[in-house]
């Protein structure tokens, strides 16, 4: 019982990220930029845990010279590509056209410097936008009249 | 009140025994006839046919026979020979009146013609409008540099440019609400990509700057004001000298005769005739607000061809947005300028007076970097105004490659 209880108020040490498995399985793909792995991690944690994605794993990008992650959004869904990158990094046109043409659905991840994560779904071609969401409702000529008058 | 669309029936033959069961709505008028047949296996509802009445056009017309005359230069020479080697005079000795001299010899040049040029004939299946799209795009607008913003303001230039799927934007007010933003008049201002594009397909041309002879016509058009001015200036003191004898011949009606007032009344309607004067600050001058024909370019100057001032904007940016306005716009979209979303180009699926825009274009070279801050600023902003934002970059072999940017919905 002692030893649950010191377990529970054992804090985790402080390099714990530098210690995680999958941060070393990152390190070993051999990426200079450690701030990019650095935030690779902190997708994959949010990825794995948070939203509990299946199959995250992570591969080296020749092109770009970055670490991309790979997971399922649910068992049997699709593999999507992740590119996790910092908010400060500049980025073109090219390097987004290179992790496409992977072939899978890719989501840009921006990562800031107090570890807030946007994700941008990024797709090829022209995707047409959702129509506005009705049911819509003919506003009536009082509605009209009021608009006018308030004007 | 909600509209519904109006729904016609179609099957008005009994479909079971005596009874109307099995029922056929479109909003079409007139799409179908409906024929029963018989029931299929052992169905008591009969079968029923729908023949769609719609035939096509090309069965519709009736087919049209034309002729037309080819007019070679070989026919051409044939006919000079023949004319040349007539007597003419004969029809003259021939002939009693005026009439019948004219009628002898366009008769004789008509068999002339009919004889020396061939004549072709075809059948036409289907009556075509008259070549309104053609002539449209063999149009050549006049375009109208003001500093280095191409403008348009002939009305029939508008149409062409419209007809050519580019919009433009108006700049100019109306005459008559002056003061409002929401209904503007020509000049219309063409996109830089929309004057290349224009150039590109030789059917614009700069038109030739007024000053040339200007001085004089110039001159010319003020002497005419002042000429109408003075002419209207006689016209109303003449008026008015009669305005106000008579408004004093009703003052002095109503007065006294023999009192005072009526004395100095008399007194000052005898005056009037010598001491009237109209002065020029009294004139009433009718300003008007209709133009009859914009005559920025009569129709018989000669247009400038092809000798473009190229205006330095050669950067990669520019270059960028006219592959892509050119390859979007080959695919049938319209393009308007984006200055209100921050992109380069708003792409409408349609008119833009009929449609919503679908897209916001950003153009951008492939290897050009941009800060992920910004791709995040108007990702966002797509996303509220219901737009997707498109990455646009010419490729290497002249295709052009978009990326769409959509919120993930992962909050």
């Amino acid at each position: 019982m002692s030893e649950a209880s010191d377990a529970l108020q054992k804090p985790p040490p402080p390099n714990w990220i530098l210690q995680h498995p999958a941060y070393q399985l990152m390190k070993n793909l051999e990426v200079e930029d450690s701030e990019q792995v650095h935030a690779a991690f902190l997708v994959y944690m949010d990825l794995c845990e948070v939203r509990r994605w299946k199959e995250v794993s992570c591969v080296k990008s020749p092109e770009l010279q970055v670490v991309l992650l790979e997971a399922r959004e649910k068992e049997g869904a699709p593999v999507q590509t992740v590119l996790p990158l910092p908010v400060h990094r500049p980025l073109s046109h090219q390097s987004i056209r290179h992790v496409l043409d992977r072939g899978f659905p890719m989501l840009l991840c921006a990562v800031a410097s107090d570890s807030t994560l946007v994700y941008q779904k990024m797709t090829d071609g022209l995707v047409t936008p959702d129509p506005p969401a009705g049911p819509f409702q003919d506003v009536g000529r009082r509605q009209h009249r009021k608009r006018r008058q308030q004007r | 009140m909600l509209t519904c669309p109006k729904y016609r029936r179609f099957i008005k033959c009994l479909t079971r025994e005596e009874n109307i069961l099995d029922h056929c709505y479109t909003t079409v008028r007139d799409a179908y006839h409906a024929v029963p047949r018989a029931a299929l296996g052992h169905s008591d509802h009969v079968m029923v046919h729908l023949i769609p009445a719609y035939r096509q056009k090309l069965k519709l017309c009736r087919p049209v026979v034309r002729t037309s005359r080819k007019w070679t230069s070989e026919a051409v020479e044939d006919l000079q020979a023949c004319l040349d080697s007539t007597d003419w005079d004969v029809f003259r000795t021939a002939t009693n009146s005026l009439d019948e001299y004219t009628e002898a010899v366009t008769s004789y040049i008509s068999f002339c013609e009919d004889c020396c040029v061939p004549s072709r004939t075809r059948i036409l299946l289907m009556e075509e409008p008259p070549d309104s799209k053609c002539e449209d795009s063999c149009h050549v607008v006049g375009v109208s540099l003001c500093d280095s913003a191409p403008l348009l303001w002939r009305v029939e230039d508008l149409r062409s440019v419209r007809s050519q799927g580019l919009v433009g934007a108006l700049l100019g007010s109306l005459p008559r609400t002056p003061r409002q933003n929401g209904r503007l008049g020509r000049p219309l201002l063409l996109l830089p990509e929309e004057e290349r594009l224009l150039t590109e397909r030789h059917a614009a041309a700069a038109l030739p700057a007024n000053n040339q002879d200007g001085g004089v016509e110039l001159g010319l058009l003020v002497e005419q004001h002042q000429e109408d001015q003075r002419r209207s200036h006689e016209e109303q003191s003449i008026l008015a000298v009669e305005d106000r004898k008579s408004a004093l011949l009703r003052a002095i009606m109503s007065s006294h005769p023999g009192s005072e007032a009526d004395e100095a009344l008399r007194s000052r309607l005898e005056a009037l005739d010598h001491s009237f004067t109209f002065p020029r600050s009294a004139l009433a001058v009718q300003l008007s607000t209709a133009r009859a024909g914009l005559s920025y370019c009569p129709e018989a100057q000669a247009f400038l061809q092809a000798d473009w001032p190229v205006r330095g904007r050669d950067s990669l940016r520019c270059d960028a947005r006219y592959q892509v306005f050119r390859d979007l716009r080959g695919r049938g979209f319209y393009l308007t300028s984006a200055g209100k979303f921050g992109g380069d180009f708003l792409v409408y699926p349609g008119d833009p007076l009929r449609f919503h825009a679908h897209f916001i274009a950003v153009c951008l070279s492939l290897e050009e970097s941009v800060c992920l801050l910004d791709v995040l600023a108007v990702a966002r902003l797509g996303s509220n105004v219901k737009k997707t934002v498109l990455l646009c970059s010419p490729g290497t072999d002249g295709r052009v490659l978009y990326t769409s940017l959509q919120w993930s919905g992962m909050v």
